[in-house]
C-alpha cells in the first residue's frame, strides 16, 4: 500500500511538474510526500467553514476534522466564517499560505456558480485553488405540495417557484428549468431562509421549490411534498426512487446544458486549499482525506448520522471544476442571470 | 393523552436523562454568563456528543443547556450592563441600573424567579399546543410576519424614554441601517462600500454588545471619581425581595410570558423583538413608567420572563413543520434528523413521547438553573462591590470577545465600536438607544416580508385571518395609549388649576 502511494506520489509529482499545474512552488520547493507529511505532524491546521454553526457544511467539517487530523497525526480545528454566502471565506483562504494548515470546505454549486457569474465580490480563480477532494454529493430535488395538482415535469409551466434569493442554489435551479423547459415562470423571492420558503410551499402560497435531498427529505416523509423533479445524479435514495431527471425531461438540444448543470449540482461539498499547494504536501493531504473517507466505520457512522458521505479523488474534482468552468457561453449566460436576480 | 404525559416524565427523570440534563445546565450557565459565546454555537459543538445516545437524553443535554443558556444571559445584564446573549438585550435596561443602585441581589433575584416562570409558561403552551400545532402554522405566513412587525413598531413610543421625537429619529435611524447588506429580492448590494461583510447586513449581536454593554464600560472608564458606580456594598439579601417582587407582580410576568411565548412561534421573527415588546408593554401598563430605564423592578420582570418564555414558541414550528425559528433551532432541527426524529405529523404522533419529554426537559432545566443560580448570585454579586476601574479590564476583552464571536471577524469589532460611540452620545445627550436597535431588527422584517407578501398575494393578504387580528390589537393599542395621554393632560391641567386657585 505505501510503495502504491509513493508510486502515485511521483507519477503525481511528473505529472505537476509535466503540466505545471502546480505554478510557482512546485518546481524548487516540491517535497516528498513523507517530508510533507512528517512536516505537518502535531502542527494546527484550521479547517474553514464559510457558514454559520449548525449547518450541514459545519456538521460534514466537525464529522471529518478529526479523522483527518488522527490520519495526519495533526489537531484540525474548525472555524466558522460565514458571509457572503461563502465568498467571503473563500476570498480569504486564496491569501493563506498553501502550506497544509489552511483548508476550506466549499459548497460547490455556490463556489463555482459565483466563479461563472463573476458576481461581485469574487476575487479568486476557481480553476487554480487546490482540491483534496470531495465529501458529499447529492443531487437538487423539485418537490411541490401533497395536495398540489402537479403531478409531473409537464404540469409546472406557469407555476411560481420560490427562492431565498438570487445566486442561491435553489433560484439558480429555477432560471435553469424555466430556460431548459423553456418557461417563463415567476421566482417569488425575499424568504429569509429556506425552510421558510419550503413552508410556504407546504402552505400552496407557491408551488415549486427545489433544493438539496438531504434538505427535503424530512418533508417528503413527513407527506407534506411530493417530489417532481430530480436535478443532479440521481443517488438512489428511497424518496426519490423512480423520480424523472431534468436531463432526461429536456429536449435534445438542451441536453448539453443540462448535463453541465447536473455536473455543477454533482460538484457538492468540496475540501480545498488555496492555490499553489506544492506537490508532495498536496499528495499527502490528499491520501489522508481518501483514507478517512474509505473507512468503512466512518463512512457507516455518517450514514447513520444522516449526513451520507461520498467521495471523489481531488484530481477528478480538479477536472470537474474545468470542465464546469469551460462552459459554453450559453450556460455562463444562463449562470450569471441566475445571479443578476 | 394524560398517560403520555406521566410516561414521557418518566423518561426524563432515567438516570442517564438526568445526568445529561445536569451537564447541559451546567454548560448552559457558563455559556449564558460570558457573552459571545452563545447558544447556537454551543448547540453546534455538542451535536457530536449525542451520536448514538437515545433521543431523550440527547435532548436533556441540548435543551437543557440552551434553555439555561437564556437564564444565564440575564446574569451578565444585569451584573455588567453587557448582554451575555442577543436576547438580554432589554434586561441591560433596568438590571443594571438596580445593580448601580445597589441593589443587584434583588435584580437577580427576580430576573431568576420570572425566567423560571417565562420558561414553565414557554413549555406548557407548547404541550397545549399539541393538536392544533400544525394546523395552526398552515396559517402563518409573510403577511402575519410583517403585521406583528408593524405591532413591534407601536411600542418605540413606550421605548423613547421622555421625548417620541427623539424615538422616532433613532427608529428611523435603525430602519435605515437595516437596509445595509444585499437587498433579499434582487440581489443588489445597498451600502457595502465594497465590503463582502457587509453582504449580510449590520449583525444584531456587534450592535447590542456596542450601543448598550460597550457604553457602560466607556463611561465608568471615564468616570475618573468613580461617580457612575455607588461604593455602597451591594445589598446581598435582597435575592428574596427580588422573588417576591416577581410574584408580586404575577400578573405582568403572565403576559410578558405570553408575549414571548405567542411572537416566539411565528418563524423568521427571530427572538430579539420579543424581549422589547414585553419590556414596552410594560412600561405602557406600568403605574410607574418614569421608573423605566431608571432601575425599574417591572422592567427586568417583563424582561425575564419574555427571554425564556419564547424557547417553548420557538419549539413549535421545529416541530410541527421542521422550519426552525432561529440559529439555535436549526441546530436543534439538525439533531433531531440526526436522532432519526421526522419533524411534522411523526412528533406529533408515534414519536409524541418524544415530544412530550421535550416539555418536561424544559420544566426539570429551569428548576436545575434556578437552584444552581440562587447558590451562585452570592459570589457573583460579589463582583459588583470590585471597582469599575480593575473590572475594565475585564469587560473591555468580554466586549471584543462578544463582538467578534459572531462570524469570527474583525470587521464585527469594528461596527462594535462604531455603536460604542453612538452609544455613549446617544446617552450623554439622553436620546433613546432602544428605538433605534428596535428599528434595525423591525426594518429587515418589514421590508423583507412586505415584499414576500406582495409577490405571494398581491394586497389580498390584508384581510387574512391572522393579519386581521394583529390589526385589532394595534388598532386597540392604539386607541388605549391615547384614552391615557388624554386622561394624563386632563389630568395634569386639574392640577394645575387647582394648585393656581390656592395662589
Amino acid at each position: 500500500m505505501r510503495k502504491l502511494a509513493f508510486g502515485l506520489a511521483a507519477l503525481t509529482l511528473v505529472g505537476g511538474a509535466l503540466t505545471g499545474c502546480s505554478s510557482t512552488s512546485a518546481a524548487g520547493a516540491s517535497t516528498s510526500p513523507q517530508e510533507a507529511a512528517a512536516k505537518l505532524k502535531n502542527q494546527t491546521i484550521t479547517l474553514v467553514v464559510p457558514f454559520d454553526p449548525g449547518g450541514g457544511y459545519d456538521a460534514y467539517a466537525r464529522m471529518v476534522a478529526p479523522k483527518l487530523g488522527d490520519e495526519l497525526g495533526a489537531t484540525v480545528i474548525v472555524e466558522n466564517r460565514p458571509g457572503a454566502g461563502g465568498i467571503l471565506a473563500t476570498n480569504e483562504v486564496v491569501h493563506a499560505k498553501p502550506d497544509g494548515k489552511t483548508l476550506v470546505l466549499l459548497n460547490g454549486p455556490g463556489h463555482l456558480g459565483a466563479a461563472i457569474a463573476k458576481t461581485n465580490g469574487v476575487l479568486y480563480d476557481a480553476k487554480k485553488m487546490t482540491y483534496i477532494g470531495q465529501i458529499s454529493s447529492e443531487p437538487d430535488v423539485l418537490v411541490t405540495s401533497k395536495s398540489s395538482a402537479i403531478t409531473s415535469v409537464d404540469d409546472i409551466r406557469g407555476k411560481r417557484f420560490a427562492a431565498t434569493g438570487p445566486g442561491s442554489n435553489e433560484y439558480i435551479d429555477a432560471v435553469v428549468l424555466n430556460q431548459q423547459l423553456g418557461m417563463n415562470n415567476q421566482v417569488v423571492t425575499g424568504f429569509k431562509s429556506s425552510n421558510e420558503a419550503s413552508l410556504n410551499v407546504i402552505q400552496g402560497n407557491v408551488d415549486l421549490h427545489s433544493r438539496s435531498l438531504g434538505s427535503q427529505q424530512p418533508g417528503i416523509n413527513a407527506g407534506d411534498l411530493k417530489p417532481i423533479l430530480v436535478i443532479g445524479e440521481n443517488t438512489g435514495e428511497k424518496e426519490i426512487n423512480g423520480v424523472q431527471n431534468l436531463v432526461d425531461a429536456v429536449k435534445d438540444d438542451q441536453k448539453e446544458l443540462a448535463t453541465l448543470h447536473t455536473k455543477l449540482i454533482s460538484s457538492g461539498r468540496l475540501l480545498a486549499a488555496p492555490p499553489g499547494m506544492d506537490t508532495g504536501t498536496l499528495q499527502a493531504i490528499r491520501e489522508a482525506f481518501k483514507k478517512v473517507m474509505t473507512d468503512e466505520a466512518f463512512v457507516k457512522a455518517a450514514t447513520d448520522a444522516k449526513r451520507p458521505v461520498h467521495y471523489t479523488s481531488g484530481d477528478d474534482v480538479q477536472k470537474l471544476v474545468n470542465d464546469v468552468m469551460g462552459s459554453p457561453q450559453e450556460y455562463v449566460d444562463l449562470i450569471t442571470k441566475a445571479y443578476a436576480g | 393523552m394524560l398517560d403520555a404525559i406521566w410516561s414521557a416524565l418518566g423518561e426524563a427523570i432515567t438516570p442517564m436523562s438526568l445526568l445529561m440534563l445536569l451537564i447541559g445546565v451546567v454548560i448552559g450557565f457558563l455559556v449564558g454568563i460570558l457573552p459571545g459565546l452563545g447558544g447556537a454555537v454551543t448547540l453546534a459543538l455538542l451535536i457530536p456528543v449525542t451520536f448514538g445516545m437515545d433521543p431523550v437524553p440527547a435532548f436533556s443535554l441540548l435543551l437543557g443547556m440552551y434553555v439555561v443558556s437564556a437564564i444565564a444571559g440575564d446574569f451578565t445584564s444585569i451584573l455588567f450592563g453587557i448582554p451575555g446573549e442577543p436576547t438580554a438585550a432589554a434586561m441591560v435596561l433596568d438590571g443594571y441600573p438596580l445593580n448601580k443602585k445597589g441593589q443587584a441581589g434583588r435584580a437577580l433575584g427576580a430576573s431568576l424567579a420570572s425566567s423560571a416562570i417565562g420558561s414553565i409558561f414557554g413549555a406548557i403552551l407548547l404541550m397545549a399546543l399539541i393538536p392544533v400545532m400544525r394546523p395552526l402554522i398552515m396559517s402563518i405566513s409573510a403577511p402575519e410576519l410583517f403585521a406583528a412587525a408593524v405591532l413591534g413598531l407601536t411600542f418605540i413610543a413606550s421605548l423613547s424614554g421622555g421625548s417620541i421625537h427623539k424615538g422616532l429619529v433613532m427608529a428611523t435611524v435603525g430602519v435605515l441601517l437595516s437596509l445595509v447588506g444585499i437587498d433579499p429580492n434582487l440581489g443588489i448590494e445597498r451600502y457595502t462600500f465594497g465590503s463582502l461583510h457587509l453582504w449580510e447586513g449590520i449583525g444584531i449581536v456587534p450592535v447590542v454588545v456596542g450601543l448598550l454593554g460597550g457604553a457602560e464600560v466607556l463611561q465608568s472608564m471615564l468616570d475618573k471619581d468613580g461617580e457612575t458606580k455607588t461604593i455602597v456594598a451591594p445589598h446581598l439579601g435582597g435575592i428574596l425581595v427580588g422573588v417576591k417582587d416577581s410574584f408580586r407582580h404575577w400578573w405582568l410576568m403572565l403576559r410578558a410570558s405570553a408575549i414571548g411565548a405567542v411572537l416566539g412561534m411565528l418563524p423568521g421573527l427571530g427572538g430579539s423583538v420579543s424581549q422589547f415588546v414585553a419590556y414596552g408593554h410594560a412600561r405602557q401598563t406600568s403605574k410607574r413608567p418614569e421608573e423605566f430605564g431608571n432601575g425599574s423592578i417591572e422592567g427586568v420582570i417583563a424582561a425575564g420572563a419574555t427571554t425564556t418564555a419564547k424557547d417553548g414558541g420557538h419549539l413549535v414550528p421545529t416541530i410541527a413543520f421542521g422550519v426552525p425559528s432561529g440559529a439555535s433551532m436549526a441546530v436543534l432541527l439538525g439533531a433531531f434528523l440526526i436522532l432519526g426524529l421526522n419533524p411534522g405529523p411523526e412528533m406529533l404522533g408515534k414519536n409524541l413521547d418524544v415530544t412530550l419529554s421535550l416539555v418536561w426537559i424544559i420544566v426539570l432545566s429551569t428548576i436545575a438553573a434556578v437552584i444552581l443560580g440562587y447558590l451562585l448570585i452570592r459570589p457573583l454579586a460579589k463582583l459588583t462591590s470590585v471597582t469599575g476601574r480593575l473590572l475594565v479590564p475585564f469587560l473591555v476583552a468580554m466586549l471584543t470577545i462578544g463582538a467578534f464571536s459572531n462570524t469570527s471577524s474583525l470587521d464585527d469589532v469594528w461596527i462594535m465600536l462604531v455603536f460604542l460611540a453612538i452609544g455613549v452620545l446617544c446617552s450623554r445627550f439622553r436620546w433613546p438607544r432602544i428605538p433605534l436597535l428596535l428599528g434595525l431588527v423591525l426594518g429587515e422584517i418589514l421590508e423583507r416580508y412586505f415584499t414576500v407578501s406582495y409577490s405571494l398575494f398581491q394586497f389580498n393578504w390584508v384581510s387574512r385571518p391572522g393579519v386581521i387580528i394583529v390589526e385589532l390589537i394595534i388598532a386597540a393599542m392604539i386607541l388605549f395609549t391615547a384614552v391615557r395621554v388624554a386622561r394624563k393632560k386632563r389630568a395634569s391641567k386639574r392640577e394645575l388649576l387647582t394648585i393656581g386657585g390656592h395662589v
